[in-house]
């Protein structure tokens, strides 16, 4: 992920500039978007939608974005999670059992694409099974590369708060990540 | 502060290269998001030159003109097809709106010719309405334009699209039920339309293992 681009003066800007400047946010932090809305609990067929709806919030909110209370990827963050539980709320529970299925491995594909794809379901499976409260600064650090602070402030919690959750959920995945290479020489090891 | 083993390490970092839009994907919702952040700025340009597009927008109006055109053709064709016979009509719920009037009912005016370009874009705009309504997570706003498209054009030639975005608007409301039922009548009055894919992404049903083919299509292992 990009660092955060430094803001050409916003209030005043045409909307042609709003918009050029979306374009090169949705440029950076798509990908951001789509990571955290799976994370928040967003089911894979949504996705796209809820991307839509984020820079759509996202260039209303514009003029209001102000650096100095939080980086923008901690603003994109919490946008994100109001859009995705405005998204979470209007389902109805047949969709949110829908939801806790595991997505489906894909069917064919280079054994590179193939790595990946379990990769991400295994973290998947690992994510599901954190609380949110740690699963989110595990994800906004780990995987993001965001900040201590910057996280902090995304979540408006305490710092100490911030790694105590970090430190467990490290152990957590450590763990997670050693039994799952035991178990695959297991069974790789038997005739 | 326990770190990270490096094992763990790289499995992050596929987990990240892996969860991500692909290109089409990206593609996609970065046009969708251009059409409708280009159909949110200029609402009050629009607002003070009526429901004709601006003409001092070119790229605008192309969008617009390009939109009609595409929904008139698509249309066209299904009309056509339905005309020859290739579709059957759910004449029950159909009739009211399909059957000719007789020639010799004077108490009763002509509805307007189906084609008029100018109802077209009347059509258009009350959907753009719906439309955007939906963008700001609005469902009540977005249904309250479409119960106004039905009301001025219930044979509309954007009637598919009206109940489209009607399907879309109930599910984002929460009703989920009158969402499928919509999507179902909508089936079964259009079959083979271009937007049954679509129509059927909103509120999906739990996948039925006996009737849904695996995604791919191919035969099972």
């Amino acid at each position: 992920m990009s660092s955060v681009r430094r803001d050409p003066a916003v209030s005043g800007s045409s909307p042609a500039d709003a918009r050029a400047r979306i374009a090169a946010i949705y440029q950076d932090h798509a990908d951001f978007v789509v990571r955290i809305s799976r994370q928040l609990g967003a089911p894979a067929a949504q996705v796209e939608d809820i991307v839509h709806d984020v820079f759509l919030v996202l260039h209303r909110r514009l003029a209001d974005h102000d650096e100095s209370r939080g980086s923008l990827r901690a603003w994109i963050y919490g946008i994100t999670r109001n859009v995705v539980y405005h998204q979470l709320r209007s389902d109805t529970r047949s969709e949110r059992r829908l939801r806790l299925l595991p997505e489906p491995p894909p069917r064919r594909g280079p054994d590179d694409d193939l790595a990946r794809a379990q990769a991400g379901a295994a973290i998947d499976s690992f994510l599901a099974g954190l609380d949110e409260d740690r699963r989110m600064v595990f994800s906004l650090i780990d995987i993001e590369g965001m900040s201590a602070p910057e996280v902090a402030a995304a979540l408006t919690v305490n710092i100490n708060t911030v790694y105590s959750r970090l430190r467990l959920a490290r152990q957590q995945f450590n763990h997670y990540i050693r039994d799952l290479h035991a178990e695959r020489s297991d069974s790789h090891g038997r005739p | 502060m326990d770190d990270l083993d490096p094992e763990s390490r790289d499995a992050l970092r596929r987990y990240r290269e892996h969860t991500v839009l692909a290109a089409p994907a990206r593609e996609r919702v970065r046009q969708r998001l251009e059409a409708s952040l280009a159909a949110a700025d200029p609402d009050r340009e629009r607002a003070e030159s009526g429901p004709q597009p601006p003409i001092h927008a070119p790229r605008r109006n192309t969008l617009l003109v390009l939109t009609a055109l595409a929904a008139a053709v698509l249309l066209a064709l299904c009309d056509l097809r339905d005309r020859l016979g290739g579709a059957p009509t759910p004449d029950d719920s159909a009739a009211p709106y399909t059957a000719p009037a007789p020639a010799d009912a004077p108490t009763r005016p002509r509805p307007p010719a189906p084609a008029a370009a100018p109802d077209l874009a009347a059509e258009l705009a009350h959907l753009q309405r719906a439309r955007a309504a939906l963008d700001t997570h609005d469902p009540d706003a977005a249904l309250a334009r479409l119960g106004e498209h039905a009301r001025e054009f219930p044979a509309g030639q954007m009637a598919q699209d009206r109940e489209l975005l009607r399907v879309e608007a109930l599910c984002l409301r929460g009703d989920a039920a009158a969402a499928r039922d919509d999507a179902a009548n909508f089936l079964r009055r259009y079959p083979g339309s271009p937007h049954t894919a679509r129509i059927q992404s909103f509120c999906p049903a739990p996948p039925n293992p006996v009737t849904d083919p695996p995604a791919g299509g191919e035969s099972s292992p």
